[in-house]
C-alpha cells in the first residue's frame, strides 16, 4: 500500500489536506533487530480531541498497515495505545516493507462532528462506516536487509560473468539486478576467474575492475532526482551502498549532498582505497613471485 | 529430490546475456547450461521433497494449470513467503527439473524470444508480477494465494481461478490478493453470484476487481469483517447483473 495525496467524501485528518485545523497524527516508526526477526516500535500522537475520545470509547482505533510487495506479505494491526511493539518474523519479508498509519473506524460513527473541522465543514454531520479512513498517517518504507539469506549466503554486492557477446570490449556494468553485475570479454572473465582466488591480488582486481564499475554506477544513481532513487531500494546492492554511506560517511545517498560527491573519491573509500595496497604488490614483484613459483 | 537454485553468478549470467542464448531454451534438454558454465550452476538447499511431475497431457496446455498448481502446492507448501519470492529458487526449479514442462506450458521452442524466457523461466517483470509469470513460481503463488483450508474442498478457489488466465491476473496480481481473508470474501462472492445466475466472465471479474480496488480507497478493507466485503462485492454483481 503507497499512500498518495487524496480526497475523500468525508473530512480526514492528514498531513496533506486541510479538512482539519489545529491538529495533527504524528507516528514514529522504529525498526529494531529482534534476533533474525524484525520488531517495530510503534509510536503515535493525535493531536485532536475529538479523535483522541474515538480511541479512548473504543470506536476507532489506530492501524499500522503492513505490506511487502515481493513476499505477498500483508496485515493491519491494530491498537489503542500510543506505543507498541510488533514482531515479524524474518522468513515473511525480504526487501521492502512499506507502513502506512491510519485511524479507523471500528464500528459505524453517525452524526460525526469534530471542534477542529475545517470551517468549509461547519454545521455538517457525517456518517463514517466501520473500516472508513478517519485519519493518514506518513508512511514509512523498511528495507529489510537480512545477515541470513533464506537459501544460502550472498557475501558481495559484486557478480563478475562472461560477456558472451563476442564483439563487446572491455567491461560492461549492468545495475538493474540484486547485484551489480560486471560483464568482461570472455579472455578477461576467464584471466580474473584465474587470480580470483589469490587473496594477494584481489587489491589489483578492485583497483581494475571493481571501482570504475561502482563509479560509474554511483555516478548513475547520482542522476536522478533524490526523491526517486528510493526506487533502486529492492536491489541488495543499492541497500549496502545506502547503509555504508549512512553509516561510515554521513552520507544518505537519498540527498542533493550525495550528488555534490565526487563518485570517484567515493567509490574507492568504500571499497576501502584498494589502489596503495595494489601498487605496493605489483611493485614488489608479484609477478616475478608468480613466475618462480611455476618453476 | 532434492531442492536446489541457481546460484546468484549464474543467474546474473544466463539473463545478462539472454539475448545470445536464449534460442538455446528451445533445446530438448538443458545439458547445455552445465557445459556453458563448466560445472553445475546448481546448489543444494537443505529441503528435499518426493518426486513430482508436472501434467502435460492437455493440447492446451492452461488446461492443466488447475491441477498442477496443486501438485506443485502439495510439495512445496512449506516455503515460506520470503523464499518463495526468490528468483534463484524458480529460475533453478524451471532448469534443472521442469525444463520440459517450462517449455510445454509457454510454448518456448515454436516462440523462444528473448522475452518469453526472460518471463518464464526467469523474473521478468517487477517482484510481484513475475511470481505469477515465472512457469514454476506461478503454480505455487496461484496455490498459496487461493488455498483455503477452511472449505470442504480446499483448493475450489483455486479451480474457479484456473478457470482462465485472465482471472489470475485480475484477482491474484492485485496487492489486495496478499490478503487471504479478501481474497477469500471476493472470490466466494463471485461463486455465489455465479449461483444466482449472475454472468461471470472476464469482463465481470475485471469490473469487481476494480470495485475492490475502489472499495480499498476508501475502506482499510483488512480491518473489515469477511463477511462485509463479501457482501458488498455480491452487491455490486447483482448490481451488475440488473443493469
Amino acid at each position: 500500500m503507497e499512500i498518495r495525496p487524496k480526497l475523500y467524501p468525508y473530512p480526514v485528518l492528514s498531513y496533506y489536506s486541510d479538512d482539519y485545523v489545529d491538529s495533527s497524527f504524528d507516528t514514529v516508526i522504529t525498526p529494531v533487530r529482534d534476533g533474525y526477526n524484525i520488531r517495530i516500535d510503534f509510536l503515535a500522537e493525535v493531536n485532536n480531541a475529538g479523535l483522541s475520545d474515538l480511541l479512548a470509547s473504543g470506536k476507532a482505533k489506530i492501524v499500522y498497515h503492513l505490506e511487502c510487495a515481493q513476499t505477498g506479505y500483508r496485515a493491519a494491526v491494530s491498537t489503542e495505545k500510543n506505543e507498541f511493539s510488533y514482531v515479524i518474523v524474518h522468513k515473511m519479508i525480504s526487501g521492502r516493507l512499506q507502513v502506512c498509519p491510519f485511524i479507523v473506524a471500528e464500528t459505524e460513527i453517525s452524526e460525526y462532528v469534530n471542534l477542529n473541522f475545517h470551517e468549509d465543514y461547519r454545521g455538517f454531520k457525517f456518517t463514517i462506516e466501520e473500516g472508513c479512513v478517519m485519519a493518514v498517517g506518513k508512511q514509512v518504507n523498511i528495507d529489510v536487509d537480512k545477515d541470513i539469506s533464506d537459501l544460502s549466503n550472498t557475501p558481495s554486492v559484486f557478480s563478475i560473468i562472461k560477456n558472451d557477446d563476442e564483439l563487446a570490449l572491455g567491461m560492461v556494468v549492468e545495475f538493474n539486478y540484486k547485484k551489480i553485475v560486471i560483464k568482461l570479454p570472455e579472455r578477461d572473465f576467464f584471466n580474473f576467474k584465474s587470480l580470483k582466488g589469490q587473496a594477494l591480488i584481489q587489491s589489483v582486481l578492485n583497483s581494475l575492475v571493481v571501482i570504475p564499475a561502482l563509479t560509474y554506477v554511483l555516478e548513475e544513481v547520482s542522476k536522478r532526482d533524490p526523491d526517486e532513487r528510493y526506487e533502486y531500494s529492492s536491489y541488495a546492492w543499492y541497500r549496502a551502498v545506502k547503509k555504508t554511506l549512512a553509516n561510515k560517511f554521513s552520507c544518505d545517498i537519498e540527498s542533493d549532498k550525495f550528488s555534490e560527491r565526487n563518485m570517484l573519491e567515493t567509490a574507492q573509500k568504500l571499497i576501502n582505497v584498494p589502489i596503495s595496497d595494489a601498487l605496493q604488490t605489483l611493485s614488489s614483484g608479484y609477478g616475478n613471485a608468480s613466475e618462480e613459483e611455476d618453476e | 529430490m532434492k531442492l536446489t537454485f541457481l546460484e546468484d553468478d549464474s543467474l546474473f549470467a544466463l539473463k545478462s546475456n539472454l539475448h545470445k542464448l536464449y534460442a538455446k531454451f528451445a533445446s530438448p534438454d538443458a545439458e547445455w547450461i552445465t557445459e556453458y558454465f563448466g560445472r553445475s550452476p546448481f546448489i543444494e538447499t537443505k529441503y528435499s521433497v518426493d518426486d513430482f511431475s508436472l501434467d502435460m497431457s492437455q493440447v492446451k496446455p492452461f488446461l492443466t494449470e488447475f491441477e498442477n498448481v496443486q501438485r506443485v502446492y502439495n510439495s512445496l507448501s512449506f516455503l515460506s513467503g520470503s523464499q518463495a519470492s526468490d528468483e534463484r529458487l524458480w529460475a533453478g526449479l524451471c532448469i534443472n527439473h521442469f525444463w520440459k514442462y517450462t517449455q510445454y506450458r509457454w510454448d518456448i521452442v515454436s516462440n523462444c524470444t528473448v522475452d518469453s524466457v526472460k518471463q518464464h523461466f526467469f523474473f521478468g517483470f517487477g517482484a510481484r508480477r513475475s511470481l505469477t509469470r515465472n512457469a514454476l513460481a506461478r503454480l505455487w503463488w496461484i496455490g498459496r494465494l487461493t488455498y483455503d483450508p477452511s472449505r470442504k474442498d480446499p483448493y475450489e478457489l483455486t479451480r474457479f481461478v484456473c478457470e482462465n488466465a485472465d482471472y489470475i491476473m485480475h484477482i491474484l496480481e492485485r496487492n489486495t490478493s496478499n490478503s487471504l481473508m479478501i481474497t477469500k470474501a471476493f472470490l466466494s462472492a463471485l461463486l455465489t453470484a455465479r449461483k444466482e445466475g449472475c454472468l461471470i466472465n472476464t469482463d465481470t471479474v475485471g469490473e469487481l476487481s476494480k470495485y475492490l480496488n475502489l472499495l480499498g480507497g476508501t475502506y482499510i478493507l483488512d480491518c473489515l469483517p469477511e463477511s462485509k466485503i463479501y457482501d458488498k462485492i455480491l452487491e455490486k454483481a447483482r448490481s451488475m447483473k440488473a443493469s
